[in-house]
């Protein structure tokens, strides 16, 4: 038996309770059992299965995510919106991950892969830093609740998706570029003017709709939760 | 020495901590030998199977007691790596078992995460594919595969790391008749190899010269065993009254031609090509007569489905002529008069009580009415449960419910009865008929035997596209 | 089989390149289109790296997509270039802002759709692998990619489905849109991943220790050529 093998079961048995179980009824006979093994849901460390678990649920939310997006661009209207629909909509996702959700880390990895996966279609690589590091941020605050407290996974998953503002800081580009250009040509009081309709705080509320939108979404989230997942016997 | 050995085995899901899965179980199976855990739905043949390749305790948690050992490995105390390094599982739903998206990496996926030295690798690949016959699919990609091709991969992903245990869970529920031979013989190949073999199935009629015994579970508990000649012994009502399929499906009756009147659905010039593919239909006349339930079988990949898409006017590529009563039906009308219930009937379920899901296909919501289909399918208990939480027959009644409540004239079914057991399959057999009797022009797409003789009064075969005969 | 193309019977493509490059070329282009400005040099900068991806799409016969793309983002630069000093109302405005929007997004768009449709995933995860991601991260990765094109075909089913039970407007009932779509996609999602899951354990996915990987990649000419294009493109934007 290679050594490794045994370390690594070793380690994560730290914190498994083997003491043995009171015998308990079922129906008419009574049936000891011996010894409880729960391998996996006691040990605080990642495990494979737990890893696979992000990936399908990160594959999930990137996906309910884009699709939003797309919806963005196909109605330019709502292009300026999405700071608010898209953390309602994703919501669902990611409430339903949280039930899934073991040990500490899982939520950040998904904020990681998010990034990554954003870089992959062509966004901005802010996305990618603004994922790593608001999304241990977010894992970590709706750790301190035990990934149970309801304002500890609003304000956990508020935090997490800001990341989404990633996509957003092209458009500041934008602005530079189109202020400067119109600047060359024509008089200051004009390019005022059209620094004026799209002033710099429109970042803090697109920053301010994603936590609403959040908010939201994690109660959507919850809302779908009991009246279909918990039922379907998923959640 | 037994390569598998479960002693006073008993285990109980988190899910459901009071009900057991398996009751002192005690299972023994030596180098070589073939042993098939036979018995109705939810008697305990999987959770065995799960508990010989280590994933019941590590990923379908609970409580366990009792000693396992297989090949001198411990599979709840050794790492679940451990445990798949000697024992190798094939699952029954082919489309959920692949990692990787194409089909040679998906061979040497398992020996390269357990870290076989790569000359090995190289030299057991070619044997591997050759003995699947895998050899026309080395450069596909997986979704692009057929069901038993894709369980034809399964296999040798699983043969690859050489395991000494192979279990398998129903891998022939969504096979045709041929993929279904070829499965039994490569078991029997792993056999003469000296593996033990494991192997939780309804249809026993492939394993029956293959299998050394058949084990009868109930209620998680290992009721009897039976040889292949006490199996193929008993009477029709013994296998009845144990919730058996039958394992000489050859000696049913199967239904004769119905003359059909111009009343029902008659299909005329149909042909599709896809691109890549060719011509996967050229049907030039096939009809089904109204009132009865017509049988579509054939092999996997013969245009079944196709056809039956094309009859609810969801197959854009296909073209032809379809008349019902007499009238001419175009591609959208048909799509108001078809009811398509599909293999996997997790897609058309929407919401969240089966008598929401009756009462959705209805044009008029009557819930007088939708409680008295429920009734009739026997689903009345259920009709507050969430459709997603039931198990696969009684989804199926769900949807045939949803089909009656539609008021739909034509109503085809695709593979209803894969996976299901026997007193299951007979309840969707009784909701056929009830259809049938209200008028209804029922087609069923199957590959089960026994479904066509306990219900269909005619069958049609289908092969490469073409109608065989219409007996 | 190439991620992207899941649906598709892809072939090899023409022009074989190492992962890496994709990721070196997908950087560059990000980095430049989405940050570089207007003054003097920067619109030719921006210019010359978005013509590395069409070059590439061309290589593989995607002319359709290169066309279109390709005349959209000229297009855009070209009406930056001499339109935006002329703009006077603020219609003009918002178009010549969604002008420089356009040519920021189509050439990133374009690199990732180059990546995920010449790269098979194998590859991919050998070049992450490569470049020392962490498993904690290069494992959910996979899944995610390999989970994508599951997805879209289980959407698909349930939107067929839909039609064909009539509801696909949803039906009359409010949310009924999203929820009849969402819904069933995410339980039987979620199922699906549990089984995938079951199956990955059983090869033995996660074993400690070194893995062994068949999928060979390896830098040649050709990637140091366009490796060396992109660098310097973005050399001189960095140093102008």
């Amino acid at each position: 038996m290679p050594r490794a093998w045994v370390d690594e079961v070793r380690e994560g048995l730290k914190g498994v309770a083997l003491a043995p179980e009171k015998s308990h009824r079922v129906g008419r006979r009574q049936v000891a059992l011996v010894t409880r093994y729960r391998y996996g849901v006691e040990s605080k460390k990642l495990q494979t299965k737990d890893l696979i678990a992000t990936g399908i649920f990160t594959a999930i939310y990137f996906v309910t995510m884009a699709v939003c997006g797309q919806l963005g661009a196909l109605i330019p209207i709502l292009q300026v919106l999405g700071p608010l629909y898209i953390p309602i909509i994703c919501g669902i996702p990611f409430i339903l991950f949280l039930t899934r959700v073991r040990v500490f880390g899982q939520i950040a990895i998904m904020g990681i892969v998010t990034g990554l996966l954003l870089i992959l279609t062509g966004q901005h690589w802010a996305g990618l830093v603004l994922a790593v590091v608001l999304a241990p941020l977010g894992d970590w605050i709706a750790a301190r609740g035990g990934y149970k407290s309801w304002w500890g996974i609003v304000a956990g998953y508020a935090v997490f998706s800001e990341l989404l503002i990633g996509m957003v800081v092209p458009l500041f580009f934008t602005r530079q570029t189109v202020l400067e250009r119109i600047g060359t040509r024509h008089d200051q009081a004009w390019v005022q003017q059209v620094a004026d309709l799209t002033p710099p705080w429109m970042f803090l509320v697109m920053i301010l709709m994603i936590v609403v939108g959040s908010a939201i979404g994690a109660y959507v989230g919850r809302v779908l939760l009991k009246k279909h997942f918990e039922r379907a016997g998923i959640a | 020495m037994a390569a598998v050995n479960l002693n006073s085995v008993s285990f109980s899901y988190a899910v459901t901590p009071g009900a057991f899965a398996l009751d002192d179980v005690n299972l023994s199976v030596d180098p070589g030998e073939v042993v098939v855990l036979c018995g109705s739905s939810g008697c305990g043949k999987t959770t065995i199977t799960r508990v010989v390749n280590g994933l019941v305790p590590h990923f379908y948690s609970g409580s366990l007691a009792g000693e396992i050992s297989v090949c001198g490995l411990d599979p709840v105390k050794d790492a679940l790596e451990k445990t798949a390094a000697v024992v190798g599982s094939v699952f029954q739903n082919p489309k959920a078992q692949f990692f990787t998206t194409d089909v040679l990496s998906e061979l040497v996926f398992a020996c390269e995460n357990l870290g076989m030295p790569e000359e090995l690798i190289v030299s057991r690949l070619e044997g591997v594919i050759l003995a699947l016959g895998l050899e026309g699919l080395r450069e596909r990609g997986i979704f692009a595969l057929s069901g038993g091709e894709k369980q034809a991969l399964a296999c040798g992903s699983v043969y690859m790391p050489d395991p000494q245990v192979v279990v398998l869970d129903e891998p022939s529920s969504n096979l045709d008749v041929k993929a279904t031979k070829d499965l039994g013989e490569l078991i029997r190949s792993w056999k003469a190899q000296g593996k033990s073999v494991v192997i939780a199935e309804h249809n026993l009629e492939y394993l029956v010269d293959i299998a050394d015994r058949f084990c009868y579970l109930r209620g998680g508990r290992i009721e009897c065993e039976f040889t292949p000649a006490q199996l193929c012994g008993l009477s029709f009502e013994e296998l009845q009254d144990l919730g058996l399929r039958t394992p000489t499906p050859w000696s049913l009756l199967l239904p004769e031609a119905l003359p059909t009147g111009d009343d029902g659905v008659s299909f005329s010039n149909v042909t599709c090509v896809y691109p890549q593919v060719g011509k996967i239909l050229n049907v030039d006349h096939i009809a089904f007569a109204k009132g009865a339930i017509t049988g579509l079988v054939g092999e996997n990949g013969s245009g079944k489905t196709t056809l039956a898409r094309f009859l609810a006017g969801l197959e854009p590529k296909a073209k032809g002529l379809v008349t019902f009563g007499g009238r001419k039906l175009s591609a959208r009308a048909r799509r108001s008069q078809v009811y398509l219930v599909t293999q996997n009937v997790s897609h058309q379920l929407f919401t969240e009580s089966v008598e929401e899901e009756v009462l959705l296909s209805m044009k008029k919501e009557d819930r007088d009415r939708a409680r008295a289909i429920l009734a009739s399918l026997d689903l009345a208990e259920l009709a507050k449960s969430h459709p997603m939480a039931l198990s696969g027959g009684e989804k199926q009644r769900v949807a045939i419910a949803a089909a009656l409540a539609s008021e739909r004239p034509i109503v085809v079914l695709d593979e209803p009865t894969s996976g299901l057991d026997l007193r299951h399959m007979h309840q969707v057999a009784d909701a056929l008929r009830s259809l049938s009797r209200t008028g209804v022009t029922v087609i069923v797409i199957t590959h089960d035997q026994e479904l066509v003789a306990t219900c269909c009064t005619a069958i049609h075969r289908i092969q490469d596209g073409q109608v065989v005969s219409g007996e | 089989m190439r991620l992207a193309n899941a649906l598709a019977y892809g072939g090899r493509p023409h022009l074989q390149i190492d992962p890496r490059t994709k990721l070196v070329i997908l950087l560059c282009v990000n980095a430049i289109c989405l940050g570089a400005g207007f003054s003097g040099g920067d619109i030719w900068v921006r210019g010359a790296i978005s013509i590395i991806p069409l070059l590439l799409l061309v290589i593989e016969r995607r002319f359709v997509l290169a066309l279109i793309c390709g005349g959209a983002t000229t297009l855009a630069l070209v009406m930056e270039m001499f339109w935006l000093g002329q703009m006077d109302g603020f219609v003009e405005l918002t178009l010549a802002g969604c002008a420089n929007l356009a040519a920021r997004f189509v050439p990133g768009m374009l690199t990732g759709i180059y990546l995920l449709s010449t790269t098979t995933l194998g590859e991919f995860m050998a070049a992450l692998a490569k470049v020392r991601l962490p498993r904690a991260v290069a494992l959910p990765t996979a899944v995610v990619l390999r989970f994508i094109p599951t997805l879209a075909l289980e959407a698909a089913a349930i939107q067929e489905s839909m039609r064909m039970r009539g509801v696909f407007w949803g039906g009359g009932k409010p949310g009924a849109f999203f929820t009849y779509r969402v819904v069933p996609l995410m339980i039987c999602a979620v199922n699906m991943g549990d089984e995938l899951t079951a199956a990955a354990l059983t090869r033995a996915l996660g074993n400690p220790g070194q893995r062994i990987s068949l999928t060979r990649i390896r830098l040649r000419l050709p990637d140091w050529i366009l490796i060396a294009c992109c660098l310097g493109i973005l050399g001189i934007w960095l140093v102008l």
